[in-house]
């Protein structure tokens, strides 16, 4: 079977529409044409959409399922959170989720978090539409792009075997996502028991209790890094700081995709060769890291 | 409705994906050949595709895109330069698509979904071209196909497809992930 990339399918679209599309500028211009005054039916920018008689049924069929859902016993709609999904990249989110896999609760642990999730309803939606969703506002907004494409995902079920599931299943999906959008990608996955302490540690720092369990390990068996410093990075530039620091993150998360060990090699050849002073010039550019992720932000979106 | 387009128009602007030179329109309308065979050469392919994902039928599409540059012609001259030419032009193709669609529903008493006849693109000499578009239209939902062809034809972003679909930008982002998840599927089987 043979893979096809999104460039192809876009080219061959292109392509198709191309051929199909007739020359008839010239024809057009030889018609006599009166000229308009401003308010002819076809200038007007109507909202209705042709309504088709099978979709009028389908209204009416939408209406009463809901009518019906409605007049449900309550407790017969599953509402009790049966797993919380954390995400991070630099925006971090949650989604808590119910045994049917259909969230329940989407909610941003930072401002980028709630760029993220800016007029996105996703409640009642299914986990993997909702990942969907938030993988692609991610890549519109600029915070996943060619430079930075990692995702920390972090599980958190009191059922263990449903976190393992939940785990193997969504650090697959977001693989595939991250490489259908930007060719490659890589997911850090890890289960997670959120606790209060936790939770209040993730409020702080502004990120996920995963992330915030994440970093807890890596300080506790390397007590020279710096929380504060470590939580405010997005994850690319977060690995990157271990590496430079002696640190293989893959001894504290599991590495999901065919493309997760490539990413991770590359990342940690590429400063194989640095001596120490582009460390020191690291320090000083930190500062400035804030405006130049902006930019390529701004340039990403224009590319989107 | 007018009270509409001006509010919409009072939106913070962000130039569009597809750059056309917004002069064009008054020299189109003072009778400039020049400026139309610009404008046609540079939009006629993705104003066909909007048509055709509305209409689904090669022939009304290609009346509509005539129809929707006879249009433009007529009314040129009222045209306000406010950075969003495409949306101006899709209005008018929309309004066109659907009074055609009302016309034949009128005549023949059958609505275009109910009209399940396979698409013509006989025409599309490249093999693999042919395929990809006939199971775009095969597989997806209208809107599905209508997003993943306007993203693919015109290169427009999917907040302006959203803009100009009038659907929330993460609705575009979903319906065009799940669509071409669902058209490589079966592109891998075919091809």
């Amino acid at each position: 079977m043979r893979r096809i990339a999104e460039s192809d399918i876009k080219n061959h679209v292109k392509a198709a529409v191309g051929q199909l599309t007739p020359a008839y500028a010239e024809a057009i211009w030889k018609q006599p044409v009166e000229q308009a005054v401003g308010d002819e039916w076809y200038l007007k920018d109507e909202k209705r959409y042709p309504i088709k008689a099978g979709k009028v049924v389908k209204l009416l069929a939408s209406v009463a399922a809901c009518l019906a859902v409605c007049f449900l016993p309550f407790q017969m709609i599953d509402h009790r959170t049966d797993a919380t999904i954390y995400l991070d990249v630099n925006p971090s989110v949650e989604l808590e989720i119910n045994s049917r896999d259909k969230v329940l609760v989407a909610n941003a642990d930072n401002a980028d978090g709630e760029i993220i999730l800016e007029d996105m309803d996703l409640e009642h939606t299914d986990l993997d539409v909702a990942l969907n969703a938030i993988i692609g506002s991610m890549v519109k907004h600029g915070y996943l792009n060619d430079a930075q494409k990692m995702i920390l995902l972090s599980v958190d079920s009191k059922n263990d075997k449903r976190a393992e599931e939940l785990r193997q299943q969504i650090s697959h999906e977001l693989n595939t996502e991250l490489t259908s959008l930007l060719g490659a990608g890589a997911v850090l996955d890890q289960s997670v028991a959120a606790t209060d302490d936790l939770k209040k540690l993730a409020e702080q720092y502004q990120i996920t209790p995963g992330k915030a369990l994440l970093l807890q390990r890596l300080i506790e068996e390397n007590p020279n890094l710096d929380y504060a410093k470590l939580a405010k990075l997005p994850m690319n530039e977060l690995i990157s700081y271990l590496k430079q620091s002696g640190v293989d993150v893959r001894n504290y998360v599991h590495c999901t995709g065919d493309d997760l060990d490539d990413e991770l090699e590359d990342l940690f050849d590429d400063d194989d060769e640095e001596d120490e002073s582009d460390e020191n010039e690291e320090e000083s550019d930190e500062d400035e890291s804030d405006e130049d992720e902006q930019d390529e932000r701004d340039e990403e979106d224009d590319d989107d | 409705m007018m009270i509409f387009a001006a509010v919409a128009y009072d939106e913070p602007q962000q130039r569009e994906t597809v750059k056309i030179d917004e002069s064009l329109f008054s020299r189109i309308g003072t009778g400039e050949k020049d400026a139309f065979c610009e404008l046609y050469e540079q939009i006629s392919n993705i104003v066909f595709s909007y048509a055709l994902s509305l209409l689904r039928n090669r022939e009304d599409a290609e009346d509509a895109m005539q129809e929707t540059f006879l249009k433009i012609r007529s009314a040129a001259h009222l045209y306000v330069p406010m950075g969003k030419p495409m949306a101006w032009i899709f209005t008018i193709t929309r309004n066109i698509c659907l009074a055609k669609y009302r016309m034949k529903k009128r005549f023949t008493g059958v609505s275009v979904d109910e009209v399940k006849e396979p698409l013509d693109f006989s025409q599309i000499e490249d093999r693999e071209d042919r395929i990809v578009l006939e199971t775009a239209f095969e597989v997806l939902t209208e809107e599905e196909c209508r997003i993943i062809i306007l993203h693919a034809v015109s290169g427009m972003k999917h907040r302006e497809i959203g803009e100009l679909l009038r659907l929330p930008v993460s609705t575009v982002l979903s319906k065009y992930n799940r669509g071409l998840k669902k058209l490589r599927r079966e592109l891998e089987e075919k091809l």
